[in-house]
């Protein structure tokens, strides 16, 4: 295909862009009424749905167990900052990612031999497994029913100066690096021939493996990746709101992220980041609403069953086939 | 040395003995026929050759390796690849992504976790995939969806698939089927022009197409092979025309 730079599509204008969206999303969220932590909790749930994305948008695999992920990376990471045992906010941040990680290669291994509704299952049930863990055995590393509140907010030590991240503006600047890069790092790998090799499995799974590629070890490669992803968001989330809740580790986290993926478009990339924004915005502008102050969360349900309808591939995903098809027509 | 030995291949489901005893071995370079009526166990033996499904009893060798118990994915990166009946590729790629994907299986091995690549640096992939397009006539076509192509190109794509993983052994069942008269012609244009490069074994119906193409064929009836030969005593051999080309000549 011939390179046209300014075509979204194009690698570096796409990161440009989405660099640029970033430096002014603050400022968009305000002109909508928002704030910037409500920017920040875009990020975060769309750093999770990046991960979502790799299993369900590019390989097909639906997980109902990704709270396990989010929980264990959350609460590890927040628990070694709030007693001190890990300081550095990047580096308990990265043992929280690595501990999500190796909860993916192990939970991935047991249920990725099944497909469909039964792998759907057994990941619904080891999610499960994580929230009573969180709330009974392992309550005295997580408080239990009442989280881990006084999680440290960010700070990036350097040696010879210590940038503070604890201001508003300045753990979403914190936060919207990590997306950045947890993005740059997606693209990466949907191009590469990993990520063709996932597409396969996506498209024909029974094709892929009779064309010699050992299916299985891509699949459970993959889920780690966005167990590691729902590590870093359920860490991010600890650092931004200054406390762990314990129903990060809840199947409505599980469900949510799904519907955020969804909703937004899987398998586009940036469609996390797009059903984040309209899930979080969408939920914040309803509450605010004092005439249908008691039935905002039934509106809200209404309007996604809208867009699932009306979008079968999601926002992004409907409105990239609309485009394509008006280019079509003018051509 | 024979590239594939098949020895008293049996399989059983339950009670039935779909495929029962039956041995073939398929010298290098040659075009092999598997042919008999409906439900005479063409499509399982394939299968178990495949490693698809493994036999009940018997051994499987290729180039003198026993492949029995090994999976389709090793099968296929030993050599051997099958072109599916039923057209199995990747329906929103394009017909150049698709022969992509068996292509990186044949040059980056059964798994490989290069998220850092990009495709176009595996080595010698884009050859493999210009060369497996040009092979099965789909080059002036890379750049369609493949669910987009017609009929008959969906079959030599199919065949391009099994192409891309440079097998030593094809395993093609029946590629012509549903085809027409002209599309039947290419098809076979196309099976003769592989055979310098690969061994085939063959499963199809059009008794022209094998016939035409085959150095020897294995008649299977209810799951026991009834004769074996060249295509001219296959011809004329009397359980066959009694058991099967009956009224064709």
């Amino acid at each position: 295909m011939i390179a046209r730079p300014w075509r979204l599509t194009h690698p570096r204008t796409a990161l440009a862009v989405m660099a640029v969206f970033l430096a002014a999303f603050p400022t968009l969220m305000s002109l909508l009424g928002g704030d910037v932590t409500l920017a920040s909790r875009v990020l975060i749930l769309a750093t999770f749905g990046l991960g979502v994305d790799l299993i369900f948008g590019f390989t097909g695999l639906l997980s109902f167990g990704q709270a396990a992920f989010y929980g264990t990376g959350g609460f590890v990471a927040g628990y070694l900052m709030l007693q001190h045992i890990v300081p550095n906010t990047l580096l308990a941040l990265a043992i929280g990612t690595v501990a999500a990680a190796l909860c993916g290669v192990v939970i991935g291994a047991l249920s990725l031999r099944q497909v469909g509704v039964y792998f759907a299952m057994l990941t619904l049930a080891f999610g499960e497994l994580f929230f009573f863990l969180e709330n009974s055995p392992l309550r005295a590393f997580t408080g239990g029913e009442s989280g881990l509140p006084g999680v440290p907010r960010a700070t990036i030590p350097l040696g010879f100066t210590t940038i503070d991240c604890t201001s508003a503006i300045g753990t979403y600047a914190f936060i919207a690096v990590i997306y950045f890069l947890g993005y740059l790092l997606m693209r990466r790998i949907i191009a590469s021939p990993f990520g063709r090799v996932l597409r396969a499995i996506l498209e024909n799974p029974e094709r892929a493996a009779a064309s010699g590629h050992d299916t299985l070890r891509y699949k459970l490669v993959a889920f780690t990746i966005a167990a590691a992803y729902a590590g870093m968001a359920g860490g991010l989330l600890g650092v931004f709101q200054g406390y762990m809740p314990p129903d990060a580790f809840g199947i409505d986290t599980s469900g949510e992220i799904i519907v955020v993926t969804v909703i937004g478009g899987a398998g586009t990339l940036i469609g996390p980041l797009v059903g984040a924004f309209v899930w979080i915005y969408l939920q914040h502008a309803l509450q605010n609403v004092s005439a249908i102050a008691g039935i905002w969360k039934l509106i809200l349900g209404l309007i996604f069953v809208g867009l699932i309808t009306g979008f079968r591939r999601g926002i992004v995903g409907g409105v990239t086939a609309l485009l394509r098809a008006r280019r079509k027509r003018t051509a | 040395m024979a590239i594939l030995e098949a020895r008293t291949i049996t399989k059983r489901y339950g009670g039935l003995v779909a495929v029962d005893g039956v041995s073939l071995t398929v010298e290098p370079n040659t075009i092999t026929a598997l042919i008999g009526p409906n439900g005479a166990g063409k499509t399982t033996f394939f299968r178990m050759l495949a490693g698809e499904i493994p036999p009940t009893s018997g051994t499987i060798a290729f180039k003198g390796h026993d492949i029995t118990a090994l999976s389709v994915t090793r099968t296929a990166q030993l050599g051997i690849a099958k072109s599916y009946q039923i057209s199995q590729f990747f329906p929103k790629l394009t017909v150049r992504e698709n022969v992509t994907i068996p292509a990186l299986a044949a040059r980056r091995g059964t798994f490989r976790i290069d998220i850092f690549r990009r495709i176009d640096g595996v080595d010698g992939l884009e050859a493999l995939v210009d060369r497996t397009l040009a092979q099965v006539g789909l080059a002036a076509r890379a750049d369609e969806r493949a669910d987009d192509l017609s009929y008959g190109e969906k079959r030599r794509l199919e065949i391009g698939l099994a192409l891309a993983t440079e097998p030593e052994l094809l395993l093609l069942d029946e590629p012509a089927a549903g085809m027409s008269a002209n599309e039947t012609a290419d098809t076979v244009a196309l099976i003769k022009s592989l055979r310098d490069h690969v061994t085939i074994v063959i499963v199809e119906h059009d008794m022209d197409v094998i016939f035409g193409l085959a150095d020897r064929i294995l008649v299977l009836q209810d799951g026991k092979m009834i004769a074996e030969g060249t295509p001219a005593e296959i011809r004329a051999d009397q359980r066959v025309q009694d058991a099967y080309l009956g009224g064709i000549e």
